[in-house]
Formats: structure tokens, sequence, C-alpha cells
């Protein structure tokens, strides 16, 4: 009892500081490149979910722009106000993944990998190729508006004009994804999510529509995707296929990967750090991609259970100051018991 | 009364027929065992029946209705569900976290519900919580119910796989070889426990080795060789065919 009262503690002084941020710096630099990893860390963790079913989709750089375009064209097209499209966005990518699920869920493996990669990259040749009046070709689209002005009661109405609105929205629409996520991870539905990609048949035996919670899982990591394709298109303005590629899919799954990925904070940590580090490789050229590779390759060989699997033994060097999740790798805080 | 019924059931792996014309009529309320030597066919009869492979031929009817092209979870909703040879468990999970996906067939929980605990669905998951409680009691498995699978000594790993079968609320359970390599008091407790099942009215259909298992536990037995079935009736009956007796003991050395 004492132990969870101490890591709720924790994590409430990380959300308080990170409310603080744009009170210290007003450096559009800063709150840009947070905004990007709160996107990047919603992308990762809601590809966590079907990765958690054993599904390895790298297809999520294509639902995010699903979802960016959806809500660029729904708010530019059907004059829809940001605050509607932002959903709608998730809940478009969503229905994409449902429709492409039917066929491709039967897959496993290596097999469901190279289908997704294949759906991916037809989706951006079509946003790129086709109906170019609708999706501007490779210039992409221009002029996306902002998000509408935000009534809070008691306040000033929140105008998006400057860097540090869109950092709180970023961290706000992040935050509940993050809250979903761990309930998600702690129903039973996360439970036989995980069962799923332990022992697939026993699953079966007692029970469970493989297929269907397999979807299930898929559906709710696409519209992760979805969500962040939204909050990409209106903060930037511009949108193009280039800003969706392969490479964007590819880190996803190395963000989770090198976080570790039996709990929700595995990508959070992941995405985090790998996109400091590589915020902080740029000045060195164009060596991000080789760090990435070589973290993915250190993280497998030495490092299964990814950062994660590695906290306790930080926190046993650091006498139990951090106050993180100090249980370690076994998942019986996932019991929420 | 007939509760499981096997109608020329056949499987062939290319050529080889692992399973060849298989007849079986299993009533409700008994121990059934399946017998025979290694490959004679009795884990893919069990495959076959949990709907796991489809069959070459035949059909398997469970209550009258036939089942023979189901998924295996459809058919642990109708109320038959199979265990693993070996020890097939979520190893990174709990024992109760085991059991827990097993009730799972009794909860459909709501997906909102679940995610943001409604009243509803949180009395649901206490009456599940306090099924898989009485469930380990009654195995056990009480005082291992926070151990994770993977590190539970081998025996208790059976006995897991069993009542996450039980769990289910089958009314036909089929156990794949129960007892393998479980110890002398191991065993015993686990045929004292089969029988505790069998007395709540879950009919029993088994796969063992362990000849003094299956000729103490079972009423009828069922014995395959080379996926044909060779001899069917009471144990003594049984002990004493000829057919039974030249498979087992063949003509080099004892099994």
């Amino acid at each position: 009892m004492h132990r969870l009262s101490r890591r709720v503690g924790g994590y409430l002084i990380l959300i308080v500081l990170l409310f603080l941020v744009p009170v210290g710096t007003r450096d559009p630099y800063y709150l840009y490149t947070a905004y990007r990893i709160f996107l990047l860390i919603i992308m990762a963790v809601g590809l966590r979910v079907t990765m958690t079913t054993g599904q390895v989709s790298f297809a999520h750089a294509a639902f995010m722009a699903i979802g960016a375009y959806s809500s660029a064209l729904l708010v530019m097209r059907v004059g829809l106000s940001f605050w509607l499209a932002l959903p709608l966005a998730g809940i478009i990518a969503m229905v994409v993944a449902i429709l492409i699920g039917f066929p491709i869920l039967r897959l496993t493996g290596v097999y469901f990998f190279l289908v997704t990669f294949a759906f991916g990259t037809v989706v951006m040749l079509i946003i790129t190729n086709y109906w170019r009046d609708v999706f501007g070709g490779t210039q992409g689209l221009l002029n996306i508006p902002v998000p509408d002005p935000l009534a809070i009661p008691g306040l000033p109405p929140l105008e998006f004009t400057t860097m540090t609105p869109f950092y709180y929205l970023g961290l706000m629409v992040m935050i509940i994804m993050i809250l979903f996520a761990v309930r998600l991870d702690r129903s039973r539905f996360g439970r036989v999510f995980r069962a799923i990609r332990q022992q697939d048949a026993l699953a079966q035996s007692v029970g469970v529509n493989l297929f269907s919670y397999k979807m299930l899982g898929w559906a709710i990591a696409c519209f992760f995707a979805g969500i962040a394709g939204s909050l990409f298109s209106h903060m930037h303005k511009v949108i193009t296929p280039g800003d969706f590629t392969i490479q964007l899919a590819v880190y996803c799954v190395v963000y989770v990967i090198v976080g570790g990925e039996h709990k929700v904070s595995g990508p959070i940590l992941g995405t985090a750090l790998l996109c400091l580090v590589a915020e902080y490789l740029r000045g060195f050229g164009p060596i991000e991609p080789l760090a990435y590779g070589v973290a993915l390759v250190l993280v497998i060989v030495f490092m299964p259970q990814g950062i994660l699997g590695i906290l306790p033994r930080i926190n046993a060097w650091l006498g139990n100051l951090w106050p993180g999740p100090s249980q370690g790798v076994s998942n019986n805080d996932t019991t929420g018991a | 009364m007939i509760l499981l019924e096997l109608k020329g059931l056949t499987k062939y792996f290319g050529g080889l027929a692992a399973v060849d014309s298989l007849d079986l009529a299993v009533n409700a309320g008994q121990i059934v065992g399946l017998i025979g030597p290694n490959g004679a066919g009795k884990t893919t009869a069990f495959s076959l029946i949990a709907g796991f492979l489809p069959p070459t031929r035949g059909s398997v009817l469970f209550k009258g209705e036939d089942i023979t092209n189901l998924k295996p979870n459809k058919i642990a909703g109708k109320g038959l569900t199979r265990t693993f040879q070996l020890t097939t468990l979520f190893g990174e999970m709990t024992v109760a976290e085991n059991l827990y996906i097993a009730v799972h067939l009794q909860a459909r929980p709501s997906f909102f519900g679940s995610i943001f605990s409604a009243p509803s669905t949180r009395s649901k998951e206490q009456e599940l919580h306090d099924r898989t409680g009485a469930l380990m009691d009654s195995m056990g498995l009480s005082e291992l119910r926070d151990e994770l699978a993977k590190n539970l000594p081998h025996g208790h790993q059976r006995l897991l796989g069993i009542a996450m079968a039980i769990a289910t609320d089958p009314e036909v359970v089929l156990l794949d070889e129960p007892v393998s390599g479980m110890n002398q008091e191991e065993t015993t407790t686990t045929m004292r426990l089969i029988n505790e099942i069998r007395e709540t009215g879950v009919t029993v259909l088994l796969v063992e080795h362990n000849m003094r298992t299956v000729m103490e536990l079972c009423d009828r037995i069922a014995v395959l060789n080379y996926g044909n079935k060779i001899a069917e009736g009471t144990p003594k009956e049984i002990s004493e065919d000829e057919d039974v007796i030249k498979a087992y003991l063949g003509s080099e050395e004892a099994a």
C-alpha cells in the first residue's frame, strides 16, 4: 500500500513538472520537441496494445496518416470543429483497421508483419498518387487550420497561436490515452491479450475467441494512431505523405521493444529516451537511424525485457530513490488487485 | 445417455492414418479412458474432438449436435474442454490469473464496463473472483495463487491445467495424460480429484499411459493401436483382452 502510494506520488510529481515546463521556458523548440514526443508516445503506447496480442504491425505510420488526413479534411472540407475531428480521426483509423483486420488478422508472426508493411505502403501510395484534388498528391495538404479556441470556464479562451497551448493539448491527450491504456491492461481484456500471446491454443481451449480479441487490440492500436495523426496535422498546418514514412512505423516498433512490452510504461520510456537521444544526435548528421538500429540490437541481445527489465537493477543501485516500477519485471503488479 | 459420440472419426497426415474410423460413445457421468501404445493416435483423437484439427472424415456429436467443424472456443462454449499434454499454461501469469482467463466463458464482460470498472462489472468480477478462489481451494492451489505458473512444481502445473479446464464449467472434460510426470503421492491426489470432478456431474474422457490410474479410475476403456480401436470394455474386460495384451506387451519387450 505504502509502495503504491509512493509510486502514484512519483507519477503525480512528474505530471506537475510536465505541466510547469511552459512556465519555465517559452522556447518553441523545446515545446515543439515535447509535443512531438507526446504524439510518438501515443503512437507507441497504442502499438503496444496490438503487440500484446502477438501482432507486430508495421502499418502504424499509415494509420497515423489516415488520422491526419481525415482530421484535416473533416475540418477543411466538411467544416467540422477540430474538437470533433480529433475523436473522429481516431474512429476512422479504427474503422479502416477493422475492415483490413478481417483478412489480415488470421495471420501471425512474420506474415502479419509483411502484410501490414504492404498495407502501409499501399495506403501511402494511394494518398500520394490518387485523388490529388482531395489528398493533394506529394505536396499534401496546406493551410490546415489550428484548433478552435478552447473555452475553459473561469479562464480566458485558449487560443492556439503559440506553441504553449499545443503543448498542453498534447500533454492532456497523451495522459488520457495513457490512462486508458493502463485501465485496459489491468482489465480482463488486457489479461486475455497477454494470454493469447503466451499460449493461443490454451486460450482457445478455455473459450477465448482469438480473432475477436486480436481484432479488439488491433482496432484500439489504430485508434491511438489516428488520434496522434490528428494532433500532428493541426499543429504542423501542413501534412505531406513524407511525414508518415515506413521509417516512422519502424521507429514505433523500436520504441516499444527498447522500452519493454510488458507494461504501458515501457513504450513511454522507450519513446522518450530514444527521442531525446535522437534530438541530441541531430547535430552529428543523419545518424539517427543508425543509432536506433544499434539500440535495437543491443536491447534484443542484452535486455530482452527492454528498459523495464533493467529498472529494478538501477533501482537497487540508487537505493530505492526511484519511485518507479520497483516491482521489476514480474507481472504481479499488473493484476490490479 | 450418450453425451459425446464419435462416428467414423478419421485423420490422415499425408498417407498415414493417425486415427482410423474411430467409433466411440461416452455416457454422461462416466470416466472413460483412451489408452494405447505411443503413437496410437490418442492425442490426435483429442485434438479432433476439441476442434484443434479438422478430421479427414467422420463426425463428432456432442449432446446430439454435430460439432465437427466448430472452432475450439465455440466447442468450449458448448461445454467441452480439453487439457493439454505436458504443461501448457500461461507461464508469465500467476496461478490466479491463469484461472481468471479460464473463467472467461462465464463472464462476457462489457468492454467499457471493464475499463471504467462499472458497478455491474465489478460485482460480476467479484463473483468470478470467488469462483477462482473456490477452485483453487478444491485443487489445493490456494497457497500458490500469486506464483507465476512457470515457477510451479511440475505436479502443481498439471493440476492447474486441470483446474483451468474445470473453470470453464464443462459438461465433458478431456484430460490428456493428467498424471504424467507425477510422483506416487501426486498421482493419488490427482486421481481422487478426477473422481471428485466426476461426482460434480462432469463427464471425463482421459488419455493416460499409467495403467494403474486407468484401471482404477475408468468405468470404460477404449484401446487404440495404429489409429484403430482394437478393444472397448470395462477395465476387467480390457485387462483380459488378448489383442490388448499383444499390442502392449508385443513380442519383444514389456511396456
